[in-house]
């Protein structure tokens, strides 16, 4: 990692009258000309920010505030933020020399970090960085949950939502452990929705303690729109074939039951059809969706 | 607090006279022209004369073919779940997509052929085994073995074997014994078949649906059975040609014998063990371990709180846990400690920034009495952060180092702006002079009169400052034009350029006896500057 020298910059005799036209006192003048903070460390202390690498220990300090099977909201204290930055660009400072040169950047540190973390989970992802903040706040939530849908669900979706149902910017979201989720939000989330990994997309059932059934979908008649979901939901029951060879379902059954709850709902054509094209569409088992909102202190 | 929410995800259905992007359009079957098998082309011509009639006729035999005991590795676009894979498929039935659009109903089960426009029962069906439900493994046979098996407790699939030439009946083709009781069990009944198999048109510009990657017309057969969880499961496309008096609905055949089927395609995959559902999971959360802010649980103050009890209350409530502390000096004490996250918003720390962690320690003197709140204990939470940055600098070398030049330069900006700003003290202001009215007030300040003795200047007060106006708009002309914005640092020139000076001339300027005459001779490379 050599380096050239540091360039020390010359001065004009234009710049040197300009500065004795303008102030009294020369020494009054602010730095016409600051020191560049260097990206890199910009980068490394926007992921410190987003508490990269901060053991696990301090972010929860003590193991009943995260129990088995819980959801926690927080809001992200500025300060230990800050003090944070702090701590970082203080190490190795040798003399009081250095302590000032690197306390009075300390400022404008703290905000370009803040502005590179809000790109640092696109950058990561390889895509393209969101609108810069128009105002750069420190107004950051977050919330860990620890469950085993945390493990069992790999790419599940997380969303954050705010008053009016517009997304907010993801920070981060990590699994610290294998059931332990960690994420990020920018600004004061109203609703949280978890979402089963989309990518799953395939015919199945949903079980619950009744047996398996399936949630009836528009088929383009009686007013419901093909493929969306008729709400509030109407389920059918999907029966299994008793004998000595569990999980075979009564395909004909099932779509009996899916006919007849259609045609209840004014959801079937007027012929009545139900082929193996509505069974289909009845049949996609799409990913599950779960909100939480957090509690307002 | 918790919303709960059995919503699932819509799914885009086409029914327009066009197919958007990311639309999926069903079909309840796409039939071919001609079902596959033998067909004879009659051509008959009548040839009346006066005297009598002559009829001539042709028949031309012609066979339409189609995938039947085989299929081509690329005529399987998709299968679900993924081959050889473990996921959690226990509530999901496994599919297979062809790329070939009419191929369930390519030809019918019982060998019939198909009448008009009515949509055949579907020939394939996917089949679903579990791990002790085999006892056989997909072995390679020729047509023949399917066919007649050798052992008579095999029943091969009841299909004419004089259709077939002798090559036909040496050929290869895979093929599985099923115990028929399993058989006759797992298979989809004859009024299930039709409804396990679509075709869909889809078009996936830019999005990917049900994994498809290409556009176009596809079939699809769907599996009946659901996987079972924990265990390796066996998918099976199967031709029930033949067998249609053996599937699920007609009477088992005997006990001990084994139904033969030609396997088309098959693949493995592993259901994990069950873990419930994704929703009841997260539904369950508020029961179990709550949804709340992150706090140290606490038991509930009650009565009148002591003013000991309030503090603590209210420091618990805020997010803060007491820790046990080692303190620098060996002393072992508890301090109160509180994560990133904390219950609310907090506001600024005006005190900051910290030159060093101790700083960042707050102390809560304890209550001297009942009515003065407060712990008694330190509250290192901020001199933790502190901490915690520091070290994980120190951790990252490469930081470290970009850190450490970072700091060298803003030194050496400093230095820079300090020569720069002792020169200007000691050259004459122009702007106190343009405050005074240029009336001739002493240029050189006074806190520099007191250092070593200065010369005064020897130049009229005015008359310096014709030029000067020259210099600040070429100043500016130069600033506006054009220039390379890279350069190499060590070929940069601009420190020889007239009317710049360099730092280290810049030292001797503002360290001789007159920096003025000194500054004008190096500005205009002149050995003698003359009023």
């Amino acid at each position: 990692m050599s380096r050239a020298p540091m360039h020390r910059r010359a001065i004009s005799f234009w710049n040197l009258v300009e500065r004795s036209a303008k102030t009294l006192s020369p020494t009054a003048l602010a730095d016409t000309d600051p020191v560049e903070i260097p990206p890199d460390i910009v980068r490394w202390l926007a992921h410190a920010m987003l508490l990269y690498g901060v053991p696990f220990e301090y972010l929860v300090p003590h193991p009943a505030m995260l129990p088995q099977e819980s959801f926690r909201f927080f809001h992200i204290d500025q300060n230990w933020l800050l003090r944070l930055v702090e701590g970082a660009v203080s190490a190795g400072v040798g003399s009081s020399r250095d302590a000032i040169a690197v306390l009075s950047q300390v400022d404008a540190v703290v905000s370009a970090a803040a502005d590179k973390a809000v790109a640092v989970r696109s950058e990561l992802r390889g895509k393209a960085a969101p609108d810069p903040d128009p105002i750069p706040t420190l107004i950051w939530t977050g919330f860990l949950l620890r469950s085993t849908v945390v493990s069992g669900w790999v790419g599940m979706e997380v969303s954050a939502l705010d008053g009016s149902g517009n997304p907010l910017t993801l920070l981060r979201i990590d699994r610290l452990s294998p059931t332990v989720l960690f994420c990020l939000i920018k600004g004061v989330p109203a609703k949280i929705e978890l979402m089963e990994p989309p990518e799953t997309l395939h015919f199945g059932v949903l079980h619950d303690s009744g047996g398996y059934n399936v949630a009836l979908r528009g088929l383009g008649y009686g007013g419901f729109d093909p493929g969306i979901q008729i709400k509030p939901a109407v389920t059918a029951s999907v029966p299994t074939v008793t004998g000595s060879y569990s999980g075979v379902l009564d395909i004909n059954g099932a779509a009996t039951n899916l006919k007849n709850a259609l045609q209840a709902k004014g959801a079937l054509s007027p012929q009545g059809t139900f082929t193996s094209c509505e069974f289909a569409i009845e049949m996609v088992r799409a990913a599950g969706l779960q909100s939480f909102e957090p509690k307002a202190n | 607090m918790i919303e709960p929410q059995a919503t699932s995800q819509d799914i885009s259905v086409g029914c327009g006279q066009v197919l958007e992007q990311g639309e999926i359009e069903f079909y309840q079957a796409i039939l071919p022209p001609l079902v596959a098998g033998l067909y004879r082309l009659v051509t008959e011509q009548v040839v009346t004369l006066k005297v009598d009639e002559k009829k001539y006729d042709l028949t031309t035999p012609f066979q339409v073919d189609g995938p039947r005991f085989r299929l081509q590795p690329n005529d399987v676009q998709q299968v679900y779940p993924p081959a050889n894979l473990t996921g959690q498929y226990e509530e999901s039935l496994p599919h297979v997509v062809f790329r070939l659009p009419t191929l369930p109903w390519s030809r019918t089960i019982d060998g019939s052929a198909a009448s008009g426009d009515t949509v055949t029962t579907p020939w394939l069906a996917l089949l679903t085994l579990y791990p002790d439900e085999l006892s056989t493994t997909i072995q390679q046979m020729t047509l023949n073995d399917l066919l007649s098996p050798a052992d008579a407790n095999v029943l091969g699939p009841v299909i004419d074997k004089a259709q077939f030439t002798p090559e036909e009946l040496a050929q290869p083709l895979l093929a599985i014994d099923i115990p028929s009781a399993v058989f006759n069990g797992v298979t989809p009944s004859i009024n299930d078949l039709p409804f396990l198999a679509h075709s869909r048109q889809v078009n996936t510009d830019g999005k990917e649906i049900l994994g498809l990657v290409a556009d176009g017309y596809f079939s699809v057969v769907i599996g009946n059975r659901l996987p079972k969880s924990g265990a390796q499961n066996s998918a099976l496309v199967v031709s029930l040609e033949g067998q249609q008096s053996r599937i699920r609905g007609n009477t088992p055949p005997p006990a001990g014998t084994f139904v033969r089927v030609a396997v088309l395609a098959s693949w493995n995959f592993t259901a994990a063990a069950a873990r419930g559902d994704f929703i009841e999971i997260l539904r369950a959360i508020p029961d179990l371990g709550g949804v709340e802010l992150l706090q140290m649980p606490h038991d509930e103050f009650t009565g009148t709180l002591t003013t000991a009890e309030t503090t603590a209350q209210e420091a618990l409530d805020t997010g803060y846990v007491p820790l046990l502390n080692n303190t620098r000096s060996g002393e072992e004490t508890t301090s109160w400690y509180r994560s990133p996250g904390v219950p609310e918003a907090t506001s600024l720390d005006p005190f900051g920034p910290y030159a060093i962690s101790d700083m960042a320690i707050r102390y809560d003197p304890g209550p001297m009495d009942d009515t003065t709140p407060g712990s008694g204990l330190f509250n290192v939470t901020y001199a933790c952060a502190w901490q915690i940055g520091r070290l994980l600098a120190l951790s990252d070398s490469a930081f470290a180092r970009m850190l450490f030049r970072w700091r060298v330069d803003l030194h050496n900006n400093h230095d820079d702006e300090q020569l720069v700003d002792d020169l200007l003290e000691r050259l004459p202001s122009l702007a106190r002079m343009q405050s005074s009215g240029g009336t001739g007030a002493s240029p050189v300040r006074e806190n520099r009169q007191a250092r070593a003795p200065v010369p005064p200047l020897r130049l009229a007060d005015a008359a310096p400052y014709a030029f000067l106006d020259f210099w600040l708009n070429a100043g500016r002309l130069i600033e506006q034009a054009e220039l390379p914005r890279v350069v190499r640092h060590e070929h940069r020139s601009d420190a020889r350029l007239p009317g710049v000076i360099a730092p280290a001339a810049l030292r001797a300027v503002a360290e001789s006896d007159d920096p003025l005459t000194e500054l004008m001779q190096r500005i205009f490379n002149a050995t003698e500057v003359t009023s």
